[in-house]
């Protein structure tokens, strides 16, 4: 594979174990993730993204079963014993949640946190990683370092608390920065500042950066590339400016006509996908989508689609592939 | 915080107020006015007077109260009329086995029951969480003082390692200490399982929350994120349950204190009922009451102390 390759992702497949039955969240994905790129993770609630990006940090909870391979930097994290998977979170790979009301710890103040983040660490002292803390703080918008390294996560606002976060993960200086949908719990002004934050701090990754959204309009902003999830398959790839302005998976296409940001055409309604995703516990033989795809046939309902190429570094995985 | 434990004690001040006030009101309502029962049947009329003055029953009622009320917070419980010794003095001369038994009690099933929770929570399913859960029903289930006679018959009468009665010689510490070894293991047994279940049930919440994942993200060592970050939270409830629990050990040690032949208020309390000395019984209820009220804030001050979001809200 290419020298580029930070994370390299084989055949993976995770299925969780549940009272209802086994969920195959995750189903043969394979990505590969370069140096020095954003790629933003698109898809439905439910369509396997958090799954995913868990297994990249090797954070799967205990009734995760994982197939396949996951290798940064040329080691296999799926094969790694804990001990190893922990040597890399936070040492290489960080990570931003979701919901900052609840990401940060509630009895320890925000100097403390980003202190502990750093313990990977050991060449330096208390004194220095809290110098660093104050200095990121700066960086990430945050004014009166001083006192705000005093206060709990409590007294601290959403977007400041997402800002603390975002401050912990570029402390640890990550080659793969995971961000998770970490706007979503955010109002839209707030969620306008953290983009433009992740923006201003793209270089700061020397890396990568994976950026999950179910918001194809913060992709256009802030990526190089995207992923479309689609109930645990990776239904399209590709470069974005390829992909939002010719969509070659009908899914892809049906996503971008209910986006409100990039509507073109005046509308009164807002376009919605009929239908619903498929039941993970017993994913169908076919595609996925066809059930609720315009152009499908019986192929798409009995086949599983092929990989198809589509363009340099983009793929679309469908019988009826787009133009 | 300093607000908020003034505010705590001033509450514990109004607790207390009306309890005393309560316990005036008793006292009319139990049968038998206090002077009779103190001069007996054989008294005079005139001894009757002098005594009502001199008790100050013969106020009217509101400034009767108003007396009790200071004279209580300021340590006057009245005098036992048996012993002629200051109520407040037998009381609190009695507190401390109880103070030290509770102590001692809550305390070894805290140390062993809040790593236990955090153990279990950690091994769930495993087979030191099955263990516990068979332990903690049958000892939450069984009476202390069934533990404290059968502790008696295997280790005192039976296997004669430990003595069986009393508080043992004044000044031989070696040998108070032996003696207090059998009650307090019968409170505490209880309450090993108890705060192990508590312990574990809010640690495995604990664990399950966002900013825990959050730590482990950031590769923090599984141990330090138990001891360093999880605990603290995890203990809130229990710190509360314990306050509650020491203070109402105070009275609640009453049967381990028969069962022991050991002095304590919860004895004193017991013996007051018997032998139906009221002015002894009101007192020994406000010192009990008072200890419990302030336990509560203890546990109160200590929560605050754990929890910031409560700490800074004051
Ligand atoms: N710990 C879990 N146990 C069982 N099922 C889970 C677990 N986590 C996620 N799932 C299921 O896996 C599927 C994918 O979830 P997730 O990865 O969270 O998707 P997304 O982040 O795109 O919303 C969903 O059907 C979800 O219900
Ligand atoms: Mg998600």
């Amino acid at each position: 594979m290419s020298a580029a390759a930070l994370l390299e992702i084989d055949h993976l497949s995770i299925r969780y174990a549940t009272p209802r039955g086994t969920v195959q969240a995750v189903r043969d994905v394979n990505l590969t993730i370069r140096r020095g790129e954003v790629i933003g993770l698109v898809g439905e609630s439910g369509s396997g993204k958090s799954s995913l990006v868990s297994s990249m940090m090797a954070l799967l909870p205990d009734n995760a079963a994982v197939d396949g391979r996951l290798r940064f930097e040329g080691t296999d994290i799926v094969a790694l014993p804990e001990t190893g998977r922990r040597q890399l979170r936070g040492n290489g790979i960080a990570a931003i949640f979701q919901d900052p009301f609840t990401a940060l710890n509630p009895v320890v103040t925000i100097g403390d946190l980003l202190v502990a983040v750093q313990h990977h660490d050991h060449g330096a002292g208390t004194r220095e990683k809290r110098r660093r803390a104050t200095e990121m703080m700066a960086r990430v918008g945050i004014s009166d370092a001083g006192r705000r390294l005093r206060q709990y996560p409590f007294e601290l606002s959403g977007g400041m608390r997402q800002r603390v976060a975002i401050a912990a993960a570029l402390l640890t200086h990550p080659t793969l920065l995971i961000a998770d949908e970490p706007t979503t719990a955010l109002d839209a002004t707030t969620e306008a500042q953290i983009i433009d934050l992740l923006r201003r701090n793209r270089s700061a990754v020397d890396g990568a950066i994976v950026f999950v959204t179910h918001h194809l309009g913060l992709v256009a902003q802030l990526c190089d590339r995207v992923a479309v999830m689609y109930a645990g398959e990776i239904v399209e790839t590709g470069p974005v400016g390829a992909v939002f302005a010719n969509p070659r998976h009908p899914y892809t296409r049906a996503l971008i006509a209910c986006e409100p940001a990039l509507i073109r055409a005046a509308t009164r309604r807002l376009p919605t996908i009929g239908g619903a995703p498929p039941d993970l516990t017993a994913p169908p033989a076919g595609c996925g989508f066809a059930p609720r795809c315009p152009l499908a046939d019986e192929t798409c309902r009995s086949l599983a689609p092929p990989v198809v190429a589509t363009g340099e570094n983009a793929t679309a995985r469908c019988h009826k592939v787009l133009p | 915080m300093i607000w908020y434990t003034a505010q705590r004690l001033l509450w514990s001040v109004a607790v207390m107020t009306i309890t005393i006030s309560v316990l005036f009101c008793l006292i009319y309502v139990i049968p038998g006015d206090p002077v009779s029962m103190a001069l007996g049947p054989r008294a005079t009329e005139a001894m009757r007077s002098e005594l009502m003055t001199r008790m100050g029953l013969d106020r009217p009622v509101l400034e009767q109260l108003w007396r009790f009320i200071a004279n209580a917070f300021t340590g006057d419980l009245g005098t036992d009329m048996w012993s002629r010794q200051p109520i407040s003095r037998i009381a609190l001369g009695a507190l401390p086995h109880t103070l030290l038994l509770a102590t001692l009690g809550i305390g070894w099933a805290a140390l062993i029951g809040i790593p236990l929770g955090c153990w279990t929570a950690l091994r769930r399913d495993g087979l030191a969480d099955r263990l516990l859960g068979v332990f903690s029903a049958v000892t939450i289930a069984l009476p202390s003082f069934v533990v404290a006679i059968y502790g008696l018959l295997i280790f005192s009468v039976q296997l004669k390692w430990l003595p069986a009665l009393g508080a043992g010689a004044a000044g031989d510490i070696a040998d108070q200490a032996r003696r207090l070894i059998l009650p307090s293991f019968a409170i505490g047994l209880g309450w090993v399982g108890f705060l192990a279940r508590m312990v574990r049930a809010s640690m495995i919440e604990v664990l399950s929350e966002n900013h825990i994942r959050m730590l482990r993200a950031f590769g923090l060592r599984e141990s330090r994120i138990v001891l360093r970050y999880a605990l603290p939270i995890a203990v809130i409830p229990t710190v509360t349950i314990i306050g509650m629990g020491f203070g109402s050990l105070l009275s609640g040690a009453v049967l381990i204190e028969i069962v022991f032949n050991r002095p304590g208020i919860g004895k004193l309390t017991y013996d007051a009922v018997m032998s139906r000395n009221f002015p002894l019984l009101t007192g020994c209820v406000l010192v009990t009451t008072a200890c419990y009220v302030l336990c509560t804030v203890a546990a109160d001050l200590m929560v605050a102390r754990l929890d910031p979001r409560i700490r800074k809200s004051l």
